[in-house]
């Protein structure tokens, strides 16, 4: 297979709505082209991650070539690049569109348009792509194709009218996708012979290799002994091997203009190959970057301590492990009266950190405890100096404290119009101000907000979502920093402060956080052989109170007739628990405190 | 004997209530199990028939199968031979069997006399029933009586616990095993609990009505020697007792669990697959091994049931461990809260320690 023949070269994505069948027609194409013979197929064999075939959810982007004769007798390359389907890495899904040249937009054909198919079809639209509409799992008994191909007519505006009917599930007319790709999806343009010019839209860490950037090359090609450098921030490195996944890394010669493939230059860091920058050439260097690089900034925080405190060596491993593959990830050591010692870490939302906590917990077997999620706060103090907050414990005492400024966020919401009431209600109880709203036609709006951070990375992505039945998407950037009346609900258990329960939260909001808090610490919290008062308060002020009465009876009845297995199974259960405890002056705390008081609502 | 002529409201053990036409081949099948037994060097202190409903087959198989116990091992001369019974199935005729095949102790479950605890709990019989029983057991020449009662019923009172208790004192029953109510995951109660038909029992009037009764019993002469067991001098049960001092035992039947040659295994709980027949051997091999430290936990949850605890001696023997060294900080943490004691080499829990003994033995057992 010659490489680098523009013509014979399609670089495209597949984008749909969560469980229209994206990953399961990426198995399909895989399997077709010969990549994968039947019998090795794991289903949703790109989602590798455990984590992300579970959740159904692709988390980082992968990249496959597929060799294809079309019906046309020609011989095509064509590189499916996949792309994760969640508003907490919007940037990155932004990058992977930009690396191709076409998308297919897969729609259920039951279910029909819904928000992410409309919010990602846009975001293609918007990184000039040619897209393929595609209705799949026309095998089922509800499917109505036709209806789904005037919705995608009416609704988005695309041509269906050749939209290939498929089931991914059984393989039906997959082949007609792959003659789409072909016929509709135009080849790469790009000029070979000008300075090198390499989107990196992905990276990982190998233990052997280093960094590898998985890139598009735009302008220009690459060869091993090349030196390349990251446009971002001028670092420089010798490319030690070069090559695709096919979908194991295969090693080439050269990559072109309009390749997709990785490259390997023994990059120790994997800041160093962010996604959205642009590498090039050291003897022959492109003026400009291309367009849309930015930084990533981690916009929430929480402490992560091990549950049990011997564990924090392997803790710190751990996070160093998982930093290698993400760059988005910080984290610094920091201690807690409460907690010991751990970590203050920093994520791009909170399904980065759902994402964190659980890979923490499955591939490194590790128990940890979260600290209430935090942004970044700045205060500006009496004496005239400003700091950034984002412990809640560091909040100087409130006589020391001018004003304090909170992060703000620009929010855009799809919804049918149907739901604008419950969307705006909700808003406006997360402290939004309306900006404004804009019909993109006659039942769609989009709905305009700005909204403080810390309203919406707990849950704020998950109620618009049931509140709207899934139908609302959303999409946010941030908007710089807005005075708030801020205060520091502590939690006091037994009369002493648990430093890793304050948080710091809008004064409105405090009286029923607080509450809600103390009630559910009361329902998690073990009764003990004393009694237990639970308060929270700001600053001197207790602003609810539960208490937890003493433990009366705690004891089995009876033995069952000569079978103890099932007492002493319980009590290894027991055992486990009380493992997970952690002992705050003379009162026992388990772990999931602290993840069940963050749930609210 | 997995045979039942109705479901208890309360029960979640294995029993049938529509198969009592296998109950021969059931009794092939567990002598054949008893047979396949290696009985060399053994002889048997205790036998205890429970269910189920023993008395609700034909006695002549128990008298089979006790037979064959006496066949294969020798019965010791003072051996406890019990059998658990309910009010409904207790028939003269079958009271004079079961003592001439050499039953000497009843287990009647009669649970309460109050007609409506008696129908919460689902029970067959109603109170004069259970009475009627008593004294017929006691015509029958049997002395050694026990009284299954429970407490902590929806609807019960206090007063409908002490004059259960009032009414077995004066029956002149030996052995009172008094109960409170567990709400088992998969019975009838605990869904008309969680569905809010009934409303459980919270934990202080549990604890009122346990220490009410604590007094009465005393008062009347029946000694606690385990959380829910209380009996006049001398008649406790052995073979409850072999359980709590971790004894080794034989079970046999259907759901059986035994523990011999330290090893803990189980027989299947499906009665089909038990009337196929079972392979002592393969069950056991494949049971659990009791190492050290399972050993302590053992002990701790077993022993401390019972109001004279812990042997120390018998401890280290047992697990290479000393407990009071190995435990020292948490013993003295225990006895400051006034749950646990003392003295003659041996730790055990006080009234107060009983009510939360989960606690006690959890903290513990976290060292083993």
């Amino acid at each position: 297979m010659p490489v680098g023949c523009n013509e014979n070269v399609r670089n495209f994505c597949i984008i749909a709505h969560i469980d229209h069948g994206k990953s399961t027609l990426a198995d399909r194409l895989l399997e077709r082209t010969g990549l994968i013979a039947k019998r090795d197929m794991v289903d949703q064999i790109l989602d590798s991650m455990d984590l992300e075939r579970e959740k159904g959810i692709t988390i980082k982007s992968q990249a496959v070539r597929l060799n294809y004769k079309a019906r046309n007798g020609k011989d095509y390359i064509l590189n499916l690049i996949d792309t994760p389907g969640h508003v907490d890495f919007t940037y990155e899904v932004s990058r992977s569109l930009a690396a191709c040249e076409g998308a297919l937009l897969v729609v259920d054909a039951s279910q029909g348009i819904e928000a992410q198919t409309l919010a990602n079809a846009y975001l293609a639209i918007e990184n000039n792509l040619e897209i393929v509409p595609v209705i799949n799992k026309v095998d089922l008994p509800s499917a109505e194709p036709e209806r789904v191909r005037t919705e995608i007519e009416d609704v988005i505006g695309l041509d269906a009218s050749m939209a290939p009917l498929i089931s991914a599930k059984t393989g039906l007319n997959i082949d007609e996708v792959l003659e789409c790709i072909v016929n509709y999806i135009p080849a790469p343009s790009g000029d070979e012979n000008a300075p090198l010019r390499a989107l990196i839209f992905d990276s990982f860490y190998d233990a052997y290799k280093g960094a590898i950037a998985y890139v598009r090359i735009k302008d220009g090609s690459v060869q091993v002994g090349d030196n390349i450098i990251m446009m971002s921030n001028g670092h420089s490195f010798e490319v030690t091997e070069i090559g695709y996944f096919e979908p194991t890394m295969t090693p080439c010669n050269v990559l072109k203009a309009g390749d997709v493939g990785y490259i390997c230059a023994s990059i120790k860091n994997v800041k160093d190959t962010t996604v959205g920058d642009t590498i090039t050439k050291q003897s022959n260097k492109a003026k400009e970057p291309l367009p849309g690089y930015r930084e990533v900034q981690p916009m929430v925080f929480a402490g992560f301590y091990p549950a049990d405190g011997s564990n924090y060596d392997a803790l710190r491993d751990a996070l160093e492990k998982l930093k290698l593959n993400d760059a988005a990830l910080t984290f610094e050591a920091e201690t807690s009266t409460a907690l010991g010692f751990g970590f203050r870490c920093g994520f791009l939302g909170l399904l980065h950190m759902d994402i964190i906590q659980e890979r923490i917990d499955r591939e490194f077997n590790l128990d940890i405890v979260t600290t209430s999620p935090s942004v970044i706060y700045k205060v500006k103090l009496t004496n005239g100096n400003e700091i950034e907050l984002s412990n809640p414990t560091n909040m100087p005492d409130a006589s020391e404290i001018e004003y304090m400024e909170e992060p703000i966020v620009a929010a855009n919401i799809m919804t049918p119009n149907e739901f604008v009431g419950p969307i705006m209600e909700l808003c406006q109880d997360r402290r939004g101000q309306y900006v404004d709203m804009e019909y993109m036609e006659e039942n769609r709006v989009i709905l305009k907000y700005i909204l403080p951070l810390n309203e919406i990375i707990y849950d704020f992505f998950d109620i618009l979502k049931s509140r709207t039945k899934g139908y609302a998407s959303l999409d946010y950037e941030l908007h710089g920093y807005q005075r708030a009346d801020l205060v520091k609900l502590d939690i006091l258990l037994n009369g002493d402060i648990i430093d890793a329960f304050s948080m710091i939260i809008h004064k409105d909001k405090s009286y029923s956080k607080g509450r809600f808090v103390a009630q559910k610490l009361k329902e998690v919290i073990p009764q003990q052989m004393f009694e237990i008062p639970i308060q929270a308060a700001i600053g001197n002020k207790v602003i609810a109170r539960e208490t937890i009465r003493a433990l009366r009876k705690d004891v089995l009845a009876k033995c069952y007739g000569g079978d103890i297995t099932r007492k002493k199974k319980l009590l290894e259960k027991q055992k486990e628990g009380k493992k997970k405890m952690r002992q705050f002056g003379t009162v026992e705390v388990p772990a999931e405190a602290f993840m069940a008081v963050l749930k609210f609502e | 004997m997995p045979y039942c002529v109705k479901k208890c409201a309360y029960c979640d053990f294995v029993s049938y209530t529509d198969r009592f036409s296998t109950a021969n081949e059931y009794c092939d099948t567990v002598i054949d199990e008893l047979m396949q037994y290696d009985a060399h060097g053994y002889s048997v202190e205790t036998v205890f028939f429970g269910g189920g409903t023993p008395s609700a087959v034909a006695p002549e198989i128990i008298m089979r199968i006790l037979s064959a116990i006496g066949q294969k091992y020798s019965l010791a001369n003072n051996a406890e031979i019990t059998l658990e019974c309910n009010p409904c199935t207790l028939t003269e005729d079958k009271l004079c069997k079961y003592r001439s095949y050499g039953i000497n102790r009843l287990s009647i479950g009669v649970q309460s006399f109050d007609d409506n605890v008696l129908k919460i709990l689902g029970r067959v019989h109603d109170a004069n029933t259970a009475r009627k029983s008593i004294e017929s057991a006691k015509k029958s020449g049997f002395d050694n009586i026990n009284v299954d009662l429970m407490f902590a019923v929806p609807h019960q009172t206090e007063k409908s616990l002490s004059d259960a208790i009032d009414e077995c004192a004066s029956f002149g029953v030996r052995h009172i095993s008094l109960y409170s109510l567990i709400l088992e995951d998969g019975t009838r109660l605990k869904r008309d609990v969680d569905c809010g038909a009934l409303c459980a029992v919270d934990d202080d009037t549990d604890r009122g009505m346990y220490h009410t009764a604590l007094k009465m019993l005393k008062e009347k002469g029946y000694l606690q020697y385990e959380v829910s067991n209380f009996a006049k001098p001398g008649y406790e049960s052995r073979h409850n007792t072999a359980y709590w001092e971790r004894k080794e035992y034989i079970g046999l039947g259907c759901a059986a669990h035994s523990f011999f040659g330290n090893k803990r295994y189980s027989n299947t709980e499906k009665l089909d697959e038990y009337l196929n027949g079972i392979d002592v051997r393969a069950n056991m091999l494949g049971g659990t091994l009791v190492d050290k430290n399972s050993a302590a936990e053992e002990i701790l949850m077993l022993a401390l049931r019972m109001n004279k605890g812990i042997d120390l001696t018998r401890f280290s023997e047992d697990t290479g461990f000393e407990l009071l060294e190995k435990c020292a900080g948490t013993i003295a943490k225990l006895k400051s809260e006034g749950l646990i004691e003392l003295s003659c080499n041996r730790l055990y829990a006080t009234d107060k320690g009983r009510d939360v003994l989960n606690y006690v033995i959890l903290e513990l057992a976290q060292y083993f």
